[in-house]
């Protein structure tokens, strides 16, 4: 399991964050460099509910418009990360799944 | 994929409590290993979700509250069709296949990285699960409240009902 703090790169996450939401279709472009997020989630390897728990407790580290990046391998969580995005304040930037590998894109909000 | 979530389903609309949060009331009957693995996934599921979350632990329930029980939970092959290894059923009441098949499923948690009944029970309560522990069936079993792990909250039907009554989802599992 590895959570890494990359405050270094906070500015290349808001250029990041910005052209994710302009585009139509997130995560659909196979081969782009993975988003930069505020905090990455390793929770591959994991079954519901670890994923989802672990993710809260990183949203719980967060501040207001940081993002975060969960990296799965349960298939479940396809379904999970868009619930939990409307369950808690958060947008989902992004979603995609490529190699059994799902990854998300989450941005805490104001609640 | 869909990747907006607001104005859907009114998930920020939260529950009527009171508390401005949805509520999850489960009741654990069920004192084997399998039994208890669901209702503790769902209190931690709902709790990472930020919802308010109660268990009341009755009857072969109240086991996963036990300090020493909870370590020793089984999944018995007997009747219990689902079984992987498809021995006649009848096998299953040879002595020692109940251990085994109980060796067999902590196997398959253990490979698939998930917590152990008292690993999910620390999780519960950092996540604020309140924990019933139901004092009938302390009385009837000969439960005392030293046999509880710590954070179990002694209480009758009607206290979990009062909690109950307020919940957006309840389920006996």
């Amino acid at each position: 399991m590895t959570d890494t703090i990359a405050h270094t790169r906070a500015a290349a996450a808001a250029s990041e964050r910005s052209r994710t939401e302009s585009a139509k279709e997130p995560g659909g472009a196979a081969g782009a460099a993975a988003p930069v997020a505020d905090l990455e989630l390793d929770c591959k390897g994991l079954l519901c509910p670890l994923p989802v728990y672990k993710t809260s407790q990183a949203l719980n580290r967060l501040a207001i418009g940081q993002t975060l990046r969960v990296e799965c391998t349960d298939r479940g969580s396809l379904a999970d990360f868009p619930a939990l995005a409307r369950q808690r304040s958060l947008t989902l930037l992004s979603a995609s799944e490529r190699d059994g590998v799902q990854v998300f894109l989450l941005r805490k909000e104001a609640a | 994929m869909k990747t907006e979530t607001s104005g859907h389903g009114g998930a920020e609309a939260r529950g009527g409590n009171g508390s401005g949060r949805r509520r999850l009331a489960l009741v654990a009957s069920k004192g084997t290993l399998d039994g208890a693995y669901p209702p503790l996934i769902l209190a931690a599921t709902a709790a990472s979700l930020g919802w308010e979350v109660g268990i009341f632990f009755t009857f072969y329930g109240l086991d996963i509250l036990h300090k020493k029980r909870h370590k020793r939970l089984k999944v018995a092959p007997l009747g219990n069709p689902a079984m992987p290894v498809p021995v006649p059923n009848l096998v299953g009441a040879l002595p020692g296949m109940t251990a085994a098949a109980t060796r067999m499923m902590k196997g398959w948690m253990k490979r698939s990285n998930m917590p152990t009944v008292p690993q999910f029970l620390d999780i519960a309560r950092e996540s604020g699960v309140k924990l019933f522990a139901c004092s009938t069936t302390m009385g009837v079993m000969g439960v005392k409240e030293t046999d509880l792990v710590p954070g179990a909250d002694i209480a009758g039907a009607t206290a979990f009902l009062d909690f109950a009554a307020d919940a957006d989802v309840s389920l006996f599992v």
